[in-house]
């Protein structure tokens, strides 16, 4: 402390102190806890409190777009009066809110109060009678709200006093949505290592080239695809396995496939395109950290082991794979990471045709479910499952968070 | 100008359980050439940072002129500090180098620039001003870090063995030059080495410091002449050491029985019959004794070894098992063809008892 | 080079056969570079083709309308390209709102957390290190949703470009502390004392010594920053609620099928991305050679 103020003085020591504050807290630790607090409470779907609360936004929906209509139907009536105007008005659109929260939560079994929507009313009526109408409805309806409110916030209060935590969250989640887990984590691990197995050669020969013009291409040759969107390389290999796609007009002129008759193989309706495409849009996140460490291997050594007799195989063994450790943990860390957490490339290769990734399930949860409870708790499960990976490997190559983020 | 005096009083200075520099008084004289003089890790390098406002002191009040300054930071205080690697500030030019304590205090840039020059002119470094520290060679480098610390019109200048980084001849050079602009300024220069080579030739009195504690604070004649302890004794200069245990006083001496004989030295401690007791003699002080009765103390003694250097020859013998050393001077051929057993002698006022004590070679 | 007795110790090689274990290295490169870059020209050539399908195999002519659309003799657009699809306009200024913001937000964040761990040394100094790089180590989905509810549910901030601006600062702060830290360790505290010493305030401290010694990384946090936004996806995905970016929005159009617009998209970011390395390249050589000179 006294060693930055005694520099800084105690102004910019304070502004210093306070920005990493409000970093470690309101965006590093209270986001998690906030999630971690979610993942613990479960919130009962379709019970009563839900129930309520979802018919009173609908009557206030509804008296929303009465509103809007005995506005459009007093404006008919005023261009009535001032003569002409045509009678379409009471066509116009009612207000539709598509991001309103419990808008798809809708079940069958749900009693939509105030049905006919305005579009569908009898054109035929005169507007003088459709506003007595629709002005009885929502005098009725509001006399409704002030009940539907209080029975709503009754449910909610006598919920919250109910819910505590637990793990329901965790045991509610189907036997499919934990093999969906297991899948994707297995997945990850496989890009992982099939990345570390493709990228090992790449990094050590890069690293040993001795001419600077070929060590500065090949970096080029690295560099363009790693900084070219992840988005863009996925669509490119979207283009080469798409039904009409590059890999099946290959086979067509190859006689393979007729593509004119309908024939294709759906290549991207598999998981093993998205586990392909995962591979390529992630494996530069191997090959730099590699190549790093392995960079800062004095040659010598290599030299000095091969005269010494050793063979290929245990200059590798014994000298390079040891020395790259801290590379190798990093780039697994870094493309399990990625491949586990990936909304990208399942949710862009073949989209909604091969069998669902966890990534896609926690969407489901929060855009279309909207159950941010259980969302969390399978982010966080997301999150344990990562941790563990970072600490496993951590424990294995012997290598410290120092040495893991430098 | 005239330079400011520095008091320390009951200064010390703990890291946690290690005490750095335990309390210690030790007033600078105001337009003095001061040294701390002690090898590393003695706590001189924590009494310059504590001057200079780097470091607070655990205990104590430093005072500087007439103000207490122990509550003030580094910016605030009349001292400048030239460090060990100089530290000039890399991404600006030299003038900018200089003149960034006028900076510091408001001055306007065409000022600073001239003073910037006419602190360049005074250390010998024209024409250099626009160019970056980089592309200097060590010694000018050295020049601006000095011209930089001036800048500010300190009222005391403190150098952390500045002199350090460079070759033998330019070191010997940049002494008598720091000497002249210290005679010239008349700011009170604090110096902090552990060549004791610097400390006499350049200053006016030096403190010789060992682990934590001041040892002794005199001229440079008497830090050499008068040695206060066996530790300033064997770290200034090179002294023979016979241990043994005082066994008569008289007239200000002593006699001391040693494994090599019964030597009497000046007795500076005041030291009682049976106290344990070093002597020390300096090398160049030791003479032949054969055919010269008159030498109080005599021993016999087996030349080991004999280095010419120019000058002086060194003659390695062993007494009683002990190694002695002594200079001959280099006239006639006496000394070069010095051999066997001889006897070796020196007089009593050019031999010094002390009290039993820590030796710097420990 | 090497001694009789190594030699002796090797099997025996005559010197003017091939080495296979280089040329099967080689040619493996030479396999890895096609991978990578095969698709990519893929796309890029499919940019050209009037085939309203991306593809390069059925082939109709070249044709420049997916970058500049196509108006008939009447004025009427006949082909929709780049200039006409707004929200790709609107996306890319989305994207660099949030970009901008990420930078303001990163920079100062990044550098008060390396000075925090590079200066101060306390106990902690482990733990803070940990907490400051999680996010890195955090899957970006995590990192989206848990910011986008954190701040609808204590600050009723409904997801958008602020909390995308929020999400996404929060992980490239990290990297910006990590390029800050690295040069921190480098940095002569002497220096700053020395400011001191002469008499400098702590402001005048940071700003004439600290600042200029900082300035090269503050200018390569502020590219990395920008860069590591402009192409975020899965974070920004999950954070950004109704609004749309640039990269969301070429998502979004990717669901419903390909659009040679894309492919026009990827060729302009093939071209930039071409042209930055080359000059990085460049730059960096001519750096390496300058200090090999002096």
């Amino acid at each position: 402390m006294s060693n930055l103020t005694r520099t800084y003085g105690p102004f910019l020591t304070g502004l210093v102190l306070l920005l990493t504050g409000v970093w470690i807290i309101a965006l590093i630790i209270l986001p998690q806890v906030n999630l971690i607090d979610r993942a613990f409470v479960y919130v009962p779907r379709g019970g009563e409190a839900q129930q309520a609360a979802l018919e009173l936004e609908r009557a206030q929906q509804r008296i929303a777009t009465i509103d809007f209509d005995i506005r459009a139907t007093e404006k008919e009536i005023a261009q009535a009066a001032s003569g002409g105007g045509s009678a379409g008005a009471g066509g116009a659109p009612s207000p539709s809110n598509p991001f309103a929260p419990g808008a798809k939560i809708g079940s069958s079994n749900v009693v939509r109060p105030g049905m006919p929507t305005p579009g569908l009313a009898p054109p035929a009526a005169p507007p003088e009678q459709r506003l007595k109408t629709l002005e009885t409805e929502r005098a009725e309806l509001q006399g409704q709200l002030g009940g539907l409110k209080e029975r709503a916030d009754r449910l909610k209060a006598e919920q919250q006093a109910a819910t505590g935590y637990s793990l329901r969250n965790f045991t509610t989640m189907s036997g499919l949505h934990w093999r969906i887990f297991g899948m994707t984590l297995v997945y990850s691990f496989s890009v992982t290592v099939l990345c570390f197995l493709v990228c090992y050669p790449i990094a050590y020969a890069v690293a040993q080239t001795r001419s600077p013009e070929r060590v500065a291409l090949l970096m080029l040759g690295l560099v363009i695809p790693y900084a070219i969107n992840e988005l863009l390389r996925i669509f490119a290999w979207v283009m080469i396995l798409a039904n009409r796609g590059i890999l099946n007009q290959l086979l067509d002129t190859l006689g393979i496939l007729d593509l004119a008759q309908g024939e294709a193989v759906h290549w991207v309706a598999s998981n093993g395109a998205v586990f392909c495409v995962m591979i390529y849009a992630y494996i530069l996140f191997m090959v730099f950290p590699i190549y790093n460490t392995i960079e800062t291997l004095d040659r010598n050594q290599i030299e000095a082991a091969r005269d010494l007799g050793a063979s290929t195989w245990r200059i590798h063994w014994r000298v390079v794979l040891p020395h790259a450790k801290p590379g190798i943990a990093v780039g697994s860390i870094m493309t399990f990471m990625l491949s586990a957490g990936s909304i990208s490339v399942p949710g862009l290769v073949g989209p909604g045709l091969h069998p669902d990734w966890f990534s896609q399930i926690i969407y489901r949860n929060y855009f279309e479910a909207g159950n941010w409870n259980i969302g969390s708790a399978q982010a966080l499960l997301l999150l344990v499952a990562c941790t563990l990976f970072i600490l496993a490997v951590m424990s294995l190559f012997r290598v410290s968070v120092r040495e893991i983020a430098r | 100008m005239q330079g400011n005096e520095v008091a320390l009083q009951d200064v010390s200075m703990r890291f946690g359980d290690f005490v750095a520099v335990h309390p210690t008084d030790l007033t600078i004289r105001g337009g003095e050439f001061f040294s701390i003089l002690g090898p590393s890790g003695c706590g001189k390098t924590t009494i310059l940072r504590m001057i200079s406002g780097f470091l607070r002191p655990s205990t104590g009040r430093i005072r500087i002129g007439d103000g207490d300054v122990t509550d003030l930071g580094p910016n605030r205080r009349p001292t400048a500090l030239i460090f060990q690697n100089l530290a000039l500030f890399p991404l600006m030019t030299v003038w900018e180098n200089v003149a960034f304590g006028l900076e510091a205090r408001g001055v306007p840039k065409a000022e600073r620039r001239r003073r910037a020059e006419e602190l360049l002119e005074l250390v010998a470094l024209p024409g250099q001003a626009d160019k970056m520290p980089a592309a200097l060679s060590g010694g000018q480098r050295q020049r601006v870090a000095v011209a930089r610390a001036l800048a500010v019109e300190p009222a005391v200048l403190l150098l952390d063995e500045p002199l350090s980084a460079l070759d033998l001849k330019l070191r010997q050079h940049m002494r008598a030059e720091l000497k002249a602009i210290q005679r010239k300024t008349g700011i009170t220069f604090v110096y902090i080495t552990h060549d004791q080579g610097e400390a006499l030739t350049m200053s006016d009195r030096v403190a010789v410091m060992n682990q934590g504690r001041i040892e002794q604070v005199a001229a440079t004649e008497a830090i050499y002449n008068r040695p206060a302890t066996p530790f300033v004794a064997t770290f200034v200069g090179e002294h023979n050491v016979f241990r043994g245990r005082v066994v008569g006083v008289a007239n200000g001496h002593a006699r001391v029985e040693t494994p090599a004989g019964r030597f009497v030295g000046v007795n500076a401690d005041g030291l009682a019959e049976h106290d344990e007791a070093m002597l020390f003699v300096r090398p160049e002080r030791i003479a032949l004794a054969e055919g010269h009765p008159e030498i109080d103390n005599q021993l016999d003694a087996e030349v080991e070894r004999r280095d010419l250097e120019g000058p002086f020859v060194n003659v390695f013998l062993r007494a009683g098992g002990r190694p002695v050393v002594m200079h001959l001077t280099n006239v006639g051929d006496a000394a070069g063809r010095l051999d066997g057993r001889q006897r070796i002698g020196f007089a009593a006022e050019d031999a010094l008892v002390l009290r039993a004590g820590q030796l710097a070679s420990e | 080079m090497t001694t009789a007795t190594a030699d002796r110790l090797r099997p025996a090689r005559p010197r003017l056969t091939v080495d296979w274990s280089d040329v099967a290295l080689n040619v493996y490169i030479g396999v890895f570079f096609l991978y990578l870059f095969l698709p990519l020209l893929i796309m890029v050539l499919a940019a050209f083709n009037a085939n309203d399908t991306p593809s390069v195999t059925d082939w109709r002519g070249f044709t420049l309308d997916w970058f500049t659309g196509r108006t008939d003799a009447a004025g009427n657009l006949v082909v929709k390209g780049l200039p006409q699809e707004d929200r790709f306009i609107q996306g890319l200024g989305h994207s660099l709102a949030i970009a901008a913001g990420v930078i303001v937000i990163s920079i100062p964040l990044g550098l008060s957390g390396a000075l925090v761990l590079t200066r101060l040394e306390t106990r902690a100094t482990t733990l803070l290190y940990t907490l400051l790089v999680s996010p890195i180590l955090t899957p970006g989905i995590v990192l989206g949703v848990s910011t986008m509810i954190f701040w609808r549910d204590y600050f009723a901030l409904e997801a958008g470009l602020l909390t995308t601006m929020i999400a996404q600062g929060t992980f490239i702060a990290s990297y910006c502390m990590l390029m800050f830290m690295a040069r921190l360790q480098r940095q002569d505290r002497v220096l700053e004392e020395a400011a001191l010493d002469l008499g400098a305030s702590s402001f005048m401290v940071f700003r004439r010594i600290t600042l200029p010694f900082l300035m090269p990384t503050i200018a390569t946090s502020a590219v990395i920053a920008f860069l590591q936004s402009i192409e975020n996806y899965n974070t920004t995905f999950f954070a950004i609620g109704g609004s749309w970016t640039l990269v969301t929005e070429i998502g979004s159009r990717m669901r419903f099928g390909l659009s040679p617009v894309i492919n026009a998209i990827g060729v302009v970011f093939v071209v930039f991305t071409v042209t930055a390395a080359v000059i990085w390249t460049l730059a960096r050589r001519r750096e390496l050679a300058r200090k090999a000179a002096a």
